[in-house]
């Protein structure tokens, strides 16, 4: 660009006039340019005012600007509490540009969840239960306080949440809540059968079953209560009507209900496990756990897996799947006497004769504490917020912060006045709930419930109109129980072991030689002693073996050596067989 | 001690009537659902499952034809007409959106080789035919008036086997023995190539491209053309006649050329030495291909009496259509809404088919909507868990479809084996000597 003169410009120079196109420089361009020059500079101004024109059309929104500056201050506690792993993600650790940049995005989305899920914490509107002490010199112990010291201190509806049923004549009794807290269910030993909406305390039935019941459990609705009874199970409507009557669930002591499966889990005495599936009426699985009477049982309601306890000091976890089970794990050196595990599957509380409440981590399977307790444990309880209630005797002990470890005497202490059989605590209410032997004790425990519903998934003041939505919806999303894994994410990852794993088994059968079969039949009294027929039957038994492993050894071949399959004209198929 | 227990006012989560809505109250701090990928799983099955439950594509038949179908054409800015030849000569002007013939018209002697509807104006359609005649067809008059008679006709000295309009222009090109770009109305060409001895039995101009244009010979090659040039730009031989083409509306460099040889290969016409991709399926020669509008599917007529949809980048077909009584398919076409396939065959129907097969047609509310993308997305996500797959993958065809593909599988490992073996007994190196689908169809080096 030599021929534009810098400095002012000299009177004798020519001008190029300047049209509204042509975008040289107000004061012009000296004449001596070469039209190549002259170009070279049009395009480079020419370039720089469509820069700018761009810039023009793309003015940054004020409103974003000021929201980009106004971005939430978090405190570090908040962080700490919603932070889901954003600090952990580096990108710079990642070695190309692209996963750099990728990473970058996710960590800004991290970081704005962050923000939102603190955002969306102000909008909480109920505020959680608590004791704390008046003033700092307050040294007075928590557990010195009493019920009806509670109601006194808080309003009115708070204060009808506790209650007592005697009912000396029927106990000890079992109970149960619905998954939204609303419903309550009582069943006491000697038959007495009662469901009431205990906020209102309106009764929907009572009844006398006239028969020895051991357990009470509400499936997917208040609609419907699964008892175990002397012997069969039955399920009853909200009404008292006897619905059905399981009699494979034969002589059980416990009963759990897995609601996203809809599955009837029943514990036998005679160390059988039955799941029934109550949408469609039908046996899932039915196994022998070989391990003596199931009376201690519970399930992790965040993967659906039974978790059993045994006078071994083991408990063992089940799944339907599987007839072995899938941990055992050895809690107690004396029998367990009760198990709770936590809404998220992190926690699990055993107690047992040896007089010692555990916490477990139910995914390391590690014991994490252990806290000695007065002799005469029985069932134990978390709630939603992590306390732990045990029973004791007469007794029942909350205690608080059992999990972490920062535990040290007891929270709260009630005295029922009979053995205490069964405690639930009642989500979404600083409530729990004791069966015992002089009927059943409604007990405030205040910060034992989370405060804040998401009645999207489990609402206490459903409509009946939102309960049959509630009920389809949740038909339609029934897990299959194949599902049932310890971990129920596993279905997103690829399993590669498992075939590996498959292909190796098959492959060893083809290099197997065919063994020679043992059998030696039973000696029978009754029958005759015939040399031929003890040949007979001992020829059909090998033979039967033999078959099952040529079949598998074929089919093994076929797999490997891709035998061309023998074409078989499939029978005429209904129209929806195709989707089997 | 101060105590405090949870007290909730019922008011904040019940109506106050029943004519309100319920109250819903939200936490959005709940912890995470444990079960949420299983549920999600559950319902992308139920969703795939459900899909092969609805899907019924056969919409309509258009009956009216007395022979079979050989060319379907649409319009390039009404998306309701469509335009179809039959073997006997006769146009048949259709209205999609109400089924019903607009017109008919005895457009040849013999067969019609094809149509194609002016691109500029839009306001008429050329034929062509085996008496060696190029007609033009106002569409008002021929539709409202009934005219029987072409606006003009051009007596030719050999035959046309086909027409197409360039983009944008209500030029168009022929071809036949030679290839030749014509100004509407006039009686002889603009221009013409002469490529050889060899007939050319399909053209099609590229429809972004004004210029280019890319056709078939019976010697089995593939030609791109340029009209501003004097000889084809590039020329290629295949080992099967590709039968007809096929430009992707989207990729103006691509085409797809359903061949003799059961298959559809898609070209790149930068790289023309051997096919891009390979689209297999069908048991017997393909005879037409059309691409969608979106250029993200295309849809193949198969001599095999069915027809394939495929997605435009995928070796295997995504759906296959036939019914009990359809013949083998001649023509095939892709409506202007993307929404419908036609297919005219070969015992006289046209027949119409959802481009989706489970897509429920007529005005949707604003929750259907929102639950046919929630599902579509779960099917998306969970397409590769082996039972969604096998949901989504199966489907019945007719007996001859199952065993001819059983058959040519057999033929096809067979000859793969014995290739490999030949090139063990030559002492080549076995990964060396492997030749992929796409590189054995082509014959020769590509001529420039």
């Amino acid at each position: 660009m030599a021929p534009i003169k810098k400095g002012k410009p000299d009177g004798g120079v020519k001008k190029i006039s300047v049209t509204s196109t042509d975008l040289t420089p107000a004061r012009g361009v000296e004449e001596k340019m070469s039209w190549k020059e002259y170009k070279k500079m049009k395009k480079q101004t020419s370039n720089g005012i469509q820069k700018k024109s761009l810039k023009m059309k793309r003015p940054v929104p004020v409103a974003d600007e000021a929201r980009e500056k106004k971005q939430v201050k978090l405190t570090k506690q908040q962080k700490e509490r919603h932070d889901t792993g954003a600090d952990a993600i580096d990108p710079s650790a990642m070695r190309s540009k692209l996963q750099q940049e990728k990473m970058k995005i996710t960590k800004e989305k991290f970081e704005r969840r962050i923000e939102a899920t603190a955002k969306a914490e102000k909008r909480l509107v109920e505020n959680a239960g608590f004791v704390v002490p008046d003033d700092e010199d307050d040294n007075s112990l928590s557990y010195s306080i009493r019920q009806k010291d509670i109601v006194e201190a808080v309003d009115m509806a708070a204060a009808s949440k506790h209650f007592d049923l005697k009912l000396p004549n029927f106990g000890p009794y079992h109970i149960d809540y619905t998954d939204n807290g609303r419903h309550l269910v009582i069943g006491g030993r000697k038959g007495h059968l009662a469901s009431i909406d205990w906020q209102t305390k309106h009764l929907h039935f009572e009844q006398n079953v006239m028969e020895k019941v051991s357990d009470v459990k509400f499936l997917h609705t208040e609609n419907f209560i699964a008892v175990a009874q002397k012997n069969y199970t039955y399920v009853y409507d909200n009404l008292g009507t006897e619905l059905h009557c399981l009699k494979t669930m034969y002589d059980t002591a416990r009963l759990e209900f897995l609601s996203r499966h809809f599955l009837l889990v029943g514990s036998s005495r005679n160390s059988f496990l039955n799941y029934i599936d109550v949408s469609v009426g039908k046996q899932v699985a039915s196994f022998a756990t070989k391990s003596g009477t199931l009376d201690v049982m519970c399930q992790n309601p965040a993967n659906a897996i039974i978790h059993t306890g045994h006078t071994n000091g083991t408990v063992s976890l089940w799944s339907p799947n599987s007839k072995e089970p899938l941990v055992k794990i050895l809690t107690h050196l004396s029998s367990v006497k009760g198990i709770a595990v936590d809404d998220q599957g992190n926690y699990m509380a055993t107690t047992g004769l040896d007089r010692k409440c555990r916490i477990w981590d139910v995914r390391m399977f590690r014991q994490l504490h252990a806290y000695s307790l007065p002799f005469g444990v029985a069932d134990v309880s978390i709630s939603q917020k992590l306390d732990v209630a045990c029973a004791v005797g007469n007794h029942v002990q909350v205690f608080r912060g059992m999990h972490n470890g920062t535990c040290k005497e007891p929270y709260l202490v009630h005295n029922c006045g009979g053995v205490v059989t069964d405690l639930k605590f009642v989500p979404w209410e600083d409530v729990l709930g004791i069966g015992h032997a002089n009927g059943f004790t409604s007990m405030l425990v205040p910060g034992a419930g989370d405060p804040n519903v998401d009645t999207l998934r489990s609402n206490p003041y459903e409509t009946k109109s939102q309960r049959k939505e509630r009920e389809i919806k949740q038909l339609l999303d029934k897990l299959q129980p194949e599902l049932i894994t310890l971990n129920p994410d596993d279905i997103n990852k690829v399993n590669e072991g498992l075939l590996e794993l498959e292909e190796e088994e098959r492959k060893k059968i083809l290099y197997i030689r065919p063994m020679a079969v043992q059998y030696t039949p039973r000696h029978k009294m009754r029958s005759k002693k015939s040399g031929w027929k003890m040949e007979a039957r001992k020829n059909i038994i090998k033979d039967q073996i033999r078959l099952e492993r040529n079949l598998e050894k074929h089919s093994a071949e076929d797999h490997f050596f891709e035998k061309p399959e023998e074409q078989v004209q499939p029978k005429k198929k209904h129209i929806l067989d195709r989707l089997k | 001690m101060k105590i405090k227990v949870i007290s909730r006012n019922p008011n904040t989560y019940q109506r106050e009537t029943t004519d309100q809505r319920n109250k819903i109250v939200r936490n959005f701090n709940t912890p995470a659902d444990p079960f949420r990928a299983q549920v999600e799983y559950t319902r992308a099955l139920n969703a795939t499952k459900l899909e092969r439950v609805f899907a019924k594509p056969f919409v309509a038949s258009l009956d009216g034809h007395v022979d079979g179908v050989q060319v379907l054409a649409k319009h390039p800015n009404r998306p309701s007409q469509i335009y179809s030849g039959a073997r006997d000569g006769t146009v048949k002007v259709w209205n999609l959106a109400s089924r019903e013939c607009q017109a008919t018209i005895e457009a040849h002697r013999g067969l019609v080789n094809d149509i194609s509807v002016d691109n500029n104006t839009g306001d008429n359609f050329v034929t062509v035919g085996q008496d060696s005649h190029l007609k033009y067809w106002k569409i008002s008059s021929v539709v409202d008036g009934q005219q029987k008679v072409p606006a003009h006709s051009t007596p030719l000295d050999g035959i046309i086997y086909g027409v197409s309009h360039l983009s944008f222009s209500s030029d168009f090109v022929t071809c036949g023995e030679d290839i030749s770009v014509w100004k509407p109305f006039r009686e002889t060409p603009l221009r013409s190539y002469n490529l050889g001895t060899d007939t050319i039995h399909t053209c099609r101009a590229n429809p972004v491209e004004e210029n280019v244009i890319v056709g078939a010979r019976s010697d089995r090659s593939i030609f791109v053309l340029d009209t501003r040039q004097d000889v084809p730009v590039k020329k290629v031989t295949m080992k099967m006649r590709p039968n007809k083409i096929s430009w992707n509306p989207m990729e103006a460099y691509s085409f797809t050329v359903a061949s003799e040889d059961f298959s559809l290969y898609t070209f790149d016409m930068r790289y023309m030495e051997h096919p891009t991709q390979s689209h297999q399926g069908f048991t017997s020669a393909v005879l037409d291909v059309d691409y969608s509008p979106t250029g993200q599917e295309f849809v193949a007529a198969g001599y095999d009496r069915s027809i394939r949809l495929f997605k435009a980048r995928d070796m295997t077909s995504r759906d296959v259509y036939y019914t009990k009584r359809m013949a083998s398919v001649l023509s095939v076409l892709w409506s202007a809404d993307a929404k419908f396939v036609l297919s005219g065959s070969n015992e006289m129907n046209i027949r119409v088919w959802k481009a989706n097969a489970a897509e429920k047609l007529g005005p949707l509310t604003k929750r259907e909507k929102q639950a046919f993308a929630y599902n579509e997305k779960l099917r998306d996500t969970y397409k590769n868990h082996p039972e969604v797959r096998r949901i989504a993958k199966h489907r019945n065809v007719p007996r001859h479809i199952f065993t001819a593909a059983k058959e040519h599988k057999l033929i096809k490992d067979a000859r793969a084996r014995r290739d490999l073996r030949r090139a063990k007994a030559a002492g080549l190196d076995e990964e060396d000597s492997y030749l992929p689908q796409t590189q054995k169809v082509m014959v020769g080096d590509a001529e420039m």
